[in-house]
């Protein structure tokens, strides 16, 4: 589009004065990456990076993160289709309490996960009775914590996901003899793969900076449920140029993580 | 980075096999859950335990004592647990969570901590009721916030603290890092700093003198192992790491 003359204002533009505020607010959002960036020790980095805490917590956290989307793809997406494709009682009461952790203080969805899974909750108490099993302060307890506050974030994304596609083509297929479990393969989850994978990077990106709940119901114990975001905070008490080169490795991760998320919006 | 990723994959190994085991890798691990203030002591004694016991490896968790008091009760499974004051080992053994007796093994005293060369010129607790001095104090289930609570009761000075801490090692930090111009903590937590930190003196007839119980957890998977590192703590080596820094005898 070609402007007509030089005083052509753009209808769409705002006001010179909304600047001012927009910047001031790209600076308060950007501003913090930046110092931190810039206070990193360069010099001590890989040390600071090599020892074995840092190197068990980062895997600690890989690993639990991963576990905890998994879970929430392979229980949360069934969660999705019924409440984007099924009718049944009460199903608007039984969404807003399953999509409460999404909103929730992560440290309440810990107290709360102690008061059903703790030794004294009520799942707890016959876990311990009947099986011995105890799940708080273990590294289950990290996956739990995880995947309690992260799979909100991925049922939201599959069910909007599921809602957008019309179900047509599923129709025309079952007029075509393909069974339940065939379309589900070929038809529903393609048809909703953006939102699903979407879904998925949003819980991993959760998962992985999961604090309140995991120090609640997981503790912090190195190597076996000290996660990244408990061990940065625990290097900041002591070694801060640590803490600040842990910080790194998520602020790499969370970009990679964006990079995949818009990259998906495009292909997938 | 090679150098990185052989650890990454050696922990994955680690925590692969512990989840497979569970039991199985316990015996050769010593859980040791210890206050804040006997992270610098304990890790170094720890060190050595491993040394003098080898094939054996301890793991700390530290933390403020009413949160490690808390784990404990919703069944953390550790072998032993060292609070930094009797309240808190109290809780726990009113829990019916103890395996013995707890043995006082260390003593510790409060101090004003302040950046080095004392900018704000702080004397004495009285000066911290300035309201120019930002200062900070532990939570008061805290026992480094239960004692200066006490502290202060006894000099008859009130102090408007800028945050109340969970641990008294996330205190000291905040002096150390300037958002905070003095905290009173334990004297082993300024020694800890030495390049950074000066500590003003609290007079014997208010300072509060903090005393260590550990004891063994009645759910020890190790109880051995766990006895003989109470011993060890106890014993004339372990005695004079935790004097090194700064703590006396009990």
């Amino acid at each position: 589009m070609s402007r007509p003359n030089s005083k052509f204002i753009d209808p769409l533009a705002p006001p010179r004065i909304i600047w001012i505020p927009a910047a001031i607010a790209a600076l308060f959002l950007a501003g913090p990456i930046v110092s931190l960036v810039t206070r990193a020790p360069w010099a001590t980095l890989a040390n600071d990076l090599g020892s074995p805490e840092v190197a068990s917590a980062l895997a600690l956290s890989l690993i639990c993160s991963l576990a905890a989307t998994a879970l929430s793809v392979l229980i949360g997406f069934p969660l999705a289709w019924c409440f984007a494709r099924a009718e049944f009682p009460a199903r608007h009461w039984i969404r807003s309490f399953v999509l409460l952790p999404a909103v929730l203080p992560p440290v309440v969805g810990g107290v709360a996960l102690l008061f059903i899974f703790g030794r004294r909750g009520l799942l707890g108490l016959w876990l311990e009775e009947s099986f011995g099993v105890v799940i708080p302060f273990t590294t289950p307890a990290v996956v739990f914590a995880e995947c309690y506050i992260a799979m909100p974030f991925f049922i939201m994304s599959a069910e909007a996901g599921l809602r957008a596609s019309s179900g047509e083509l599923e129709e025309a297929a079952a007029t075509l003899g393909a069974g339940p479990w065939r379309r589900f393969i070929y038809i529903t989850i393609p048809s909703c793969r953006q939102a699903f994978f979407a879904g998925a990077a949003l819980a991993f990106a959760r998962a992985l900076g999961e604090f309140g709940a995991t120090i609640t119901f997981a503790g912090s114990l190195p190597g076996r449920t000290q996660t990244m975001p408990l061990a940065i905070l625990l290097a900041m008490e002591t070694r801060p140029d640590a803490a600040i080169a842990m910080s790194m490795i998520l602020i790499v991760i969370a970009l990679a993580i964006f990079y995949l998320f818009r990259k998906s919006a495009r292909i997938w | 980075m090679i150098n990185i990723m052989k650890r990454a994959v050696v922990a994955i190994a680690v925590a692969v096999s512990c989840s497979c085991h569970g039991e199985a890798a316990a015996p050769r691990t010593l859980v040791v859950f210890a206050a804040a203030s006997l992270r610098d002591a304990f890790t170094e004694i720890g060190a050595r335990f491993e040394t003098a016991e080898s094939g054996t490896k301890v793991i700390f968790q530290f933390a403020g004592s009413p949160a490690l008091v808390e784990q404990l009760r919703e069944g953390a499974s550790a072998d032993v647990f060292a609070s930094a004051d009797e309240a808190n080992m109290k809780k726990l053994d009113d829990a019916g969570a103890l395996d013995g007796e707890a043995e006082t093994f260390a003593k510790n005293r409060l101090a004003i901590a302040v950046r080095r060369g004392n900018p704000n010129k702080i004397a004495s607790l009285a000066d911290l009721s300035k309201p120019t001095i930002l200062c900070g104090l532990c939570a008061p289930e805290v026992p480094a916030g239960a004692y200066a609570r006490n502290t202060l009761k006894g000099a008859g000075v009130e102090v408007a603290p800028r945050t109340l801490e969970q641990n008294v090692r996330a205190l000291v930090q905040k002096v150390v890092s300037g958002d905070l111009d003095a905290a009173i903590v334990y004297i082993t937590d300024i020694r800890a700093f030495p390049d950074k930190l000066d500590a003003v003196d609290i007079p014997d007839a208010v300072n509060a003198a903090a005393s260590y119980p550990l004891a063994i957890v009645k759910s020890a998977k190790n109880r051995q192992c766990a006895r003989r590192f109470v011993d060890f703590v106890r014993s004339d080596a372990g005695a004079a790491t935790l004097r090194k820094h700064g703590f006396l005898a009990p």
